[in-house]
């Protein structure tokens, strides 16, 4: 997989872009010069491509889709797939069974297009039997999911591959950077960097931070929902029950150390809906919620 | 007041860092690289009626980007006092010369003989270095230099750690090497000969003390790590106190005179003289700590060693600590140790003239140093600290040890005192 | 070396394998009061100094205390 990649000079150094996950992807540099340059851009892009390749399910050609295909026999794996399943099973036990990688399959029955469609209680729970992190086989170097089920590493996938980039940066520039997939970014430099922060808008001014090391990630999306007799249906899912989470924030941001871990924060404290913010309280981070 | 920590509503943070470090190959980072981690602590040392030290100490750590981490630490010792210079408790009054030969001094009837001329200050320095060789093998190195007013030393180590088992065994390997050379006040007294007589060999000695340590730590589930070390030290070289000396008495209590036995006569009771011990000693130390983290986050701390020595000595210590964490960051630290020791086989409390002449006579060891008799130690102490969210912390602690044995001189009581504070900078 | 012995058999019996925690379970023993050698700080090194210093023994948590004339 590849694409393009455009570098641009800016006041203190460079920025490139490309596109990758159907999100634009910046990548800032300062101190350095355009070959360099050029040479961490294409490395990021390539990085971000490679995930999404390996790992998207929007695509027939990977292990994800192999998976399914497998039709409830044992897949081999490789070590990259096999701690993106430790990871997913982390987060699965950390949340009580709220974050679910088998969960997707509940989009055929929920699609969060503003309309007023909400399925009825027989659709969804005939589509609970597909769900549960604790009906996936595994042995080591193999996977075997049931016959039916689904994979979507989506919800982890994005900052991952923020993260990975900023670590094969790291073996070829010293530099100052930046990386921002689509607003989950990542920041390692010596001075800071100025992070608009979506959820800090007051009067339609977004809200800024300085960053210099660290992560920020933001998970929901304000814009998904269904609307039916004046009730908001979020697009957030609750996998063991499949109706969404009530009276939760519309999208939460979380800083951390790294976009993965910012990320999952996130997640996890949508998934709390109302909860939120008591969640988001305990775990010692800073973050930022939408409500409205 | 709730003094108690109470637990938050499920904080997963510290477990999702650490996943996130799994996922993406790394591992776990402290907040605080980048920085160099100072400690600087003061330790006051007193015991009753003899010596008193104050020593302060200043560590600074660094763990850089690539992994590799440098310790650095100064030490500064300060002694002043007395202390027991070997010579039994008798029911008259003896008579000594001052390690330089130049002074004479007399203890009385029941009295410990403790010489007071005791005051040095020690300055030591060392640095320790460890690098990854690839992801599972950690080198280290280091050396360390020790100076005294008459004792200099020299020392180096090299190792290896190796993580096995998803890192839930590490297994460590470390050589040590060190090199001594002790310049007596007044020069080396002539072993067994008779302290009136102020006989000296040379200005100078010298031993070397090879360690080796076999290093096996496993992590044994959630809240439970242990920790089993063998180490192995082999000393060659001058291993006698210049300073101390074995008292010789008619074995009902009393010091005979110098005189009796041909030496010079500076006084009542002075027939004393100079201890020789062997000039290798082979140790052995199996020592086994157990850590484990209970539900409220206090942590149970056990350590145990046994230890012996081709000199006959053998001993079992046990230290036990009980970390109360409480709200806030602070905590609070009960701790006792317990330490038990038989006498080394050339242990006298006093020789006989008869036991003179045969120790005299095939060359053979003794020494009155009660460090080396029959000894018995209980410290109790209590460590209270904090732990701010920026990584400074400091820390107080304060302990009674007492020492006991066969003889009064074993008899030594003692209080520690310490502050520390660390920061990173 | 008996007591050795007698624990390394004790462990052999018992198995390795299944012992220890997976990567993202390290959060308690990731605390600094759980690291042997770390956890007490320069504590160790004072008590190693003045033990070394006052009784017969030496060595074990780590090298004997040595680099001092004071034993």
């Amino acid at each position: 997989m590849s694409g393009e990649t455009r570098l641009t000079r800016t006041s203190d150094g460079w920025l490139g872009r490309f596109t990758a996950m159907a999100s634009p992807c910046e990548v800032q540099l300062r101190d350095v010069g355009r070959a360099a340059a050029e040479q961490v851009l294409k490395q990021v892009a390539t990085e971000a491509w490679r995930v999404e390749q390996r790992f998207s399910r929007y695509r027939d050609d990977n292990i994800v889709a192999a998976l399914q295909r497998a039709n409830g026999e044992w897949l081999a794996v490789d070590e990259e797939f096999d701690r993106l399943l430790d990871y997913a099973e982390t987060c699965w036990q950390l949340s009580d069974g709220r974050f679910d990688v088998t969960s997707g399959v509940l989009r055929r029955a929920w699609r969060f297009d503003g309309s007023d469609r909400i399925p009825t209680a027989d659709q969804v729970a005939a589509l609970l039997p597909l769900i549960g992190w604790d009906r996936v086989e595994r042995r080591p170097g193999q996977v075997r999911l049931p016959v039916g089920m689904e994979l979507d590493l989506g919800g982890i996938g994005k900052e991952y591959a923020v993260d990975r980039a900023l670590l094969l940066a790291r073996e070829h520039t010293d530099a100052d950077l930046l990386l921002n997939f689509g607003g989950d970014l990542v920041a390692d430099g010596k001075a800071p960097w100025q992070i608009g922060i979506e959820n800090l808008q007051q009067n339609g001014v977004a809200g800024q931070i300085p960053l210099a090391r660290g992560a920020v990630a933001t998970s929901g999306d304000s814009r998904r929902f269904l609307l039916r007799d004046g009730k908001r249906y979020s697009h957030i899912l609750d996998p063991r029950s499949g109706w969404p989470v009530q009276g939760g924030p519309h999208s939460v941001t979380v800083a951390a150390a790294r976009c993965t871990e910012a990320g999952m924060l996130a997640t996890l404290a949508l998934l709390q809906g109302a909860g939120a913010e008591p969640f988001l309280r305990a775990q010692g981070v800073r973050y930022w919620c939408l409500w409205e | 007041m709730q003094l108690k920590k109470r637990h938050q509503p499920g904080p997963v943070s510290t477990s999702l860092a650490l996943a996130t470090c799994a996922l993406l190959g790394v591992p776990a980072m402290a907040e605080e690289a980048d920085k160099w981690q100072v400690d600087g602590s003061m330790l006051l040392y007193s015991e009753t009626d003899r010596v008193s030290a104050i020593e302060p100490v200043i560590k600074a750590s660094r763990t850089f980007k690539n992994e590799s981490k440098l310790d650095l630490k100064l030490t500064v010792d300060s002694l002043t006092g007395s202390s027991h210079n070997g010579a039994a408790v008798t029911n008259g009054p003896q008579t000594f010369t001052s390690p330089s030969g130049n002074k004479v001094y007399q203890t009385n009837a029941g009295d410990v003989p403790l010489d007071d001329s005791f005051l040095d200050t020690r300055v030591a320095l060392s640095g320790q270095y460890s690098w990854l060789l690839n992801r599972t093998l950690r080198a280290t190195s280091g050396i360390n230099f020790s100076n005294e007013y008459d004792f200099f030393s020299v020392g180096a180590n090299a190792g290896l750690n190796w993580d096995l088992n998803q890192r839930n065994t590490t297994l460590s390997f470390l050589l040590g090497l060190e090199s001594d050379t002790i310049e007596p006040v007044g020069g080396v007294p002539e072993a067994l000969s008779l302290q009136p007589d102020q006989l000296r060999t040379d200005t100078s000695e010298s031993r070397t003390v090879t360690d080796v340590l076999l290093g096996w730590t496993q992590v044994m589930n959630r809240r439970w790590i242990m920790q089993l070390n063998y180490n192995l030290s082999l000393a060659s070289g001058y291993m006698t106190d210049p300073y101390k000396v074995v008292t010789l008495t008619d074995g009902a209590g009393t010091a005979l005179e110098s005189e009796d036995f041909g030496g010079a006569d500076i006084g009542v009771g002075d027939a004393q003289i100079f201890e020789q011990r062997p000039d290798s000693r082979t140790r052995h130390a199996l020592y086994w700590e157990n850590r484990y983290s209970r539900d409220n986050d206090d942590v149970i701390a056990i350590g145990y060693r046994f230890m012996t020595d081709d000199w006959g000595i053998s001993s079992h210590t046990l230290d036990a600590k009980y970390r109360w964490q409480l709200d806030r960051g602070w905590f609070l630290q009960p701790h006792v140790r317990y330490y038990i020791q038989n006498e080394a086989d050339f242990w006298y409390e006093s020789l006989t003239a008869a036991e003179y002449t045969t120790v005299l006579a095939s060359n053979d060891y003794a020494s009155g140093d009660y460090r080396l008799g029959k000894l018995t130690d209980l410290t109790v102490g209590l460590k209270v600290g904090r732990e701010l969210p920026s990584g400074r912390k400091w820390d107080a602690r304060l302990e009674f040890m007492q020492q006991s044995g066969d003889t009064d001189a074993a008899d030594v009581s003692a209080v520690i005192g310490q502050v520390g504070y660390r920061f990173y900078w | 070396m008996r007591v050795l012995t007698v624990l390394g058999c004790l462990l052999l019996v018992s198995g390795c394998q299944n012992l220890g925690v997976n990567p993202w379970e390290r959060e308690v023993l990731a605390r600094e009061a759980m690291i042997p050698g770390v956890a007490d700080g320069l504590d160790d090194a004072f008590d190693d100094h003045i033990y070394f210093s006052k009784e017969g023994s030496s060595g074990g948590r780590g090298f004997g205390g040595g680099g001092c004339g004071c034993n």
